[in-house]
């Protein structure tokens, strides 16, 4: 009886009670941006305070969706984000492959390039991108974005994969090739269906920091309609005023796409894949 | 509304010297404009489709962009890939006229102007060029500042509203009520807040030029140094403890949740009124410096 | 048939020499192009005196730069000294809590794949939409935090503008937004661990926190150490919430030196003494970077 109540209480204690409060402390906020997305901006800034919104509107989502352009920039931040994503995840898995498996001159060194790319501020070489941009003939093109968030995803993602990999037995690799495999068959058909949580980790954090992306669509970009979304909804905020309820509803739509692939993919965070492998 | 009404006004002009020099070609303008908002774009598009409606031969690509874009215009012009026209804050101008990045407009606008814009902003905009005098701009609006106050909290106590500095700070005082929670005052801190010490300070001293005739500057008059240890004294005693970072929005919604009796502050945005609902505002009457 | 498998084996060998390279290669590229050409490009500036509003200055002037940081400029101490209390702190919670979370995400439970997403989703949110959620939070007057306060008969407080605790409100902000890049690193680290040791590990008897620090922790110990370098390095760099929430805060109590760099190129637009700052803090970074890994023995090639 005592085992049961003992059982009981560690998991309250060790489970539900730090669950709890984590999710807590990550969703108010969320629930505040949702509830502000649903109130008129007059309600916001005011003597009353609520919290819920009195009264309810959906005005703010309409007005911005209808206004036309909101659409406009959720296709562009797809396109560019879903390119950028596409490669890196190819580069990536090519450089963690090549980073744990193999031994050879200049590892060190491309490693330490990497970590190096990630110490300077990206305002300061901002300015000479821009600069490269213009010979390369890229003005005001996606392509210039692109190109950009493929080059400051790569150190970090290809850590993560390096990582991953090495986590995968070696004696697997071996195992193929004694089978007759190349290295590049041992990486797409025997290591790559292992990794899968590894994968899926790399494509979220690649898609949510191009989706994010702010500083290179706004300095490369110049035309209104080619805008993606983390530049459109900075519209609502000028000197003068912020329009919290319309920037809340923002918010919330540019929300759903990297949480909606999250919701889908973080099903395959899941273990025993290696037990499969290597038992087999 | 009146700002936007002179932008729209100095914006069809600088247009229209466009049409003039570009008369039978085809020819494309880009058209910049920074901070931006939905509104704002709406009526600078209808602006455009009128003019290329009565010029056909001119396209314009209009971009706007969504906060103040000095680095972005700075990058562009560096680049050369800088807009055709643009808007220039007051305090880039000179940085522009140094850079050599904007045309000289001072002969175009004697020509075509029409007298359009009132000849004292045509000299202040002129100033601007330190060696010359020319115009390198076309002034778009002035903004004047506000004292807003709350009429139903000075009826209570009495009062009516501060129309001497002395009335001013008597009346923050006694205004004041932290128990109810309740200030005199909310104080502009934040980003930018040093122009509005500045503006207030001169107007407590009623000097009108930032140097003497012998060429001393003014900014550390005794007046003006009266005025700053006496205004700012009022922090956290007649105003609340935030102000330090309170840029514009803070201060309107110290203004607004009924927590500051006094701003001051250049006129913002008009309030929007949103749709099919009514609503009743605590009384405030605004008065001019 | 020995020739055939000659032919083979040579192409094995080169296969292993020159697959390597191949494979990093475009990545080189890109490294090369997009990142390494801007770096030197910025340092090459941070010689120059490169002011916006002061075109006509525009030279060499050498390490006059870096003479000034060091000989004038008490503020640029100062900003380091926030930064390298905001690392710290920052990283440090990270760790504690995203490890946390991804060891009680790792279990099946009802409602595992919404509590999952739930705490991704901080990450999702730009870093200005971020910072504007949280000023509506800890706005004085019609923010979250102080109604709900005063509704239950607390004073409240002026959490950005108050010298004493602004700093750790924009912690607190800012640990919201990073958690989730630690909870999902770690919680895909641990997925590599195959469910036969932990039942090796109970049937040997090991409890629960046995198992935890001798078993799991060690397994995903290198994924967490270069994702909390990562962080680290990323927390230096981070100015996005700090200035939308406090621009620096009461009296430059949180001016980060990446603020400051930020404030000293692009706000008063000396573009050159912002590339010598720049270029410090890179360097610092570099030497951080070097004993952190030496210290986690990752010089060498893992056994």
């Amino acid at each position: 009886m005592s085992s049961k109540a003992k059982r009981i209480a560690e998991r309250i204690f060790l489970r539900w009670l730090p669950l709890g409060v984590l999710l807590a402390f990550v969703m108010i906020p969320l629930l505040w941006v949702l509830s502000l997305s649903f109130k008129y901006s007059s309600d916001v800034v005011s003597e009353t305070f609520s919290i819920l919104p009195n009264p309810f509107t959906l005005s703010n989502y309409s007005g911005a969706w209808s206004s036309g352009r909101i659409s406009q920039y959720f296709c562009n931040s797809l396109v560019m984000s879903l390119c950028a994503v596409a490669v890196v995840s190819v580069l990536v898995l090519f450089n963690g492959y090549a980073l744990s498996r193999f031994k050879f001159r200049g590892k060190q060194a491309f490693m330490v390039i990497m970590l190096m790319t990630q110490m300077l501020p990206r305002i300061i070489i901002i300015s000479p991108l821009y600069l490269l941009m213009r010979d390369l003939g890229l003005v005001d093109r996606f392509l210039s974005v692109i190109l950009v968030e493929i080059a400051s995803a790569i150190p970090f993602q290809t850590l993560l994969m390096k990582g991953f990999i090495g986590g995968v037995p070696k004696e697997i690799d071996e195992a193929a090739m004694i089978d007759g495999c190349t290295r590049m068959q041992t990486l797409f058909h025997v290591i790559m269906p292992v990794i899968i949580p590894g994968i899926v980790t790399v494509i979220s954090f690649a898609f949510i920091n191009c989706w994010n992306e702010y500083l290179l669509p706004y300095t490369f970009l110049s035309t209104g309609h080619k805008f993606p979304i983390s530049v459109g909804l900075r519209y609502m905020i000028t000197q003068t005023t912020i329009n919290y309820s319309g920037l809340a509803a923002g918010a919330v739509i540019a929300l759903l796409p990297p949480l909606c692939l999250f919701g889908y993919v973080q099903r395959y965070l899941v273990s025993g894949m290696s037990a499969g492998a290597l038992k087999g | 509304m009146k700002k936007w009404l002179s932008i729209l006004l100095s914006l069809m002009l600088t247009l229209s010297f466009f049409s003039v020099s570009l008369a039978e070609e085809q020819a494309t303008v880009t058209f910049w404009l920074d901070d931006m908002t939905d509104a704002r774009m709406e009526m600078v598009q209808e602006i455009i489709s009128t003019f290329e409606a009565s010029h056909p031969n001119i396209k314009i690509e209009f971009t706007g962009l969504p906060e103040d874009s000095t680095d972005k215009l700075m990058l562009a012009f560096e680049a050369g890939t800088a807009p055709d026209i643009l808007n220039i804050t007051s305090k880039n101008i000179a940085t522009y006229i140094e850079n050599g990045y904007v045309t000289d407009l001072t002969d175009l606008y004697a020509e075509k102007g029409n007298n359009a814009i009132l000849e004292s902003a045509i000299a202040s905009a002129s100033a601007y060029d330190r060696e010359n005098n020319r115009l390198y701009y076309l002034p778009s609006g002035c903004n004047f500042f506000c004292l807003w106050a709350r009429s139903d909290w000075f009826a209570e106590k009495g009062l009516s509203i501060p129309s001497t500095w002395d009335e001013f700070f008597t009346d923050v005082e006694a205004l004041t009520d932290k128990e109810a929670g309740r200030y005199g005052i909310a104080l502009r801190g934040g980003k930018g807040a040093a122009t509005n010490l500045e503006m207030l300070m001169y107007s407590y001293s009623g000097i009108t030029n930032y140097f003497t005739e012998d060429g001393v500057c003014t900014v550390n008059d005794p007046k003006h140094v009266e005025f700053v240890d006496r205004y700012l004294s009022l922090y956290n005693v007649c105003s609340g403890e935030g102000d330090i970072n309170y840029g514009w929005t803070q201060l309107a919604g110290a203004f607004q949740t009924g927590v500051a009796a006094i701003i001051q502050h250049t006129p913002a945005q008009p309030r929007k009124r949103h749709w099919g609902r009514r609503r009743s505002w605590p009384s405030q009457t605004g008065r001019p410096y | 048939m020995a020739s055939k498998a000659r032919v083979f084996h040579t192409h094995r060998i080169k296969e292993e020499r020159v697959l390597p390279y191949a494979l990093l290669l475009p990545s080189f590229l890109f490294l090369a192009v997009f990142l390494l050409y801007p770096m030197g490009r910025a340092l090459f500036n941070s010689f120059l005196n490169y002011q916006r509003t002061k075109p006509k200055q525009y030279g060499w002037i050498g390490l006059e730069n870096y003479v000034r940081i060091f000989t004038g400029d008490s503020k640029f101490v100062t900003a380091l000294g926030i930064s390298l209390k905001w690392v710290v702190i920052e990283v440090g919670l990270q760790v504690v809590i995203g490890l946390t979370a991804a060891l009680l995400l790792n279990r099946k439970f009802r409602g595992q794949g919404f509590s999952r997403t739930i705490c991704f989703a901080p990450w999702a949110i730009s870093g200005v939409l971020t910072g504007i959620l949280w000023l509506l939070i800890y706005d004085d007057n019609f923010g979250l935090l102080n109604n709900l306060l005063s509704s239950w008969g607390v004073a409240p407080r002026s959490w950005l503008g108050d010298r004493n605790l602004a700093f750790g409100s924009v912690v607190i902000a800012e640990l919201w937004r990073g958690i989730p890049f630690l909870a999902i690193t770690c919680l895909a680290a641990l997925q590599s661990i195959s469910e036969d040791i932990y039942e090796a590990a109970k049937v040997d008897g090991a409890g629960r926190f046995v198992t935890l620090f001798r078993i799991t922790l060690p397994f995903i110990r290198e994924s967490v150490v270069y994702a909390a370098l990562m962080r680290c390095i990323w927390a230096f760099q981070s100015v996005d919430l700090i200035m939308t929430m406090t621009n620096g805060g009461p009296l430059g109590r949180t001016t980060t030196l990446a603020l400051y760099i930020y404030n000293k190129s692009i706000v008063e637009g000396n573009y050159g003494y912002g590339s010598a700052l720049a270029i410090l803090s890179f360097l610092m970074l570099s030497v951080f970077t070097i004993i952190y890994l030496r210290a986690n023995a990752f010089g060498k090639e893992d056994a």
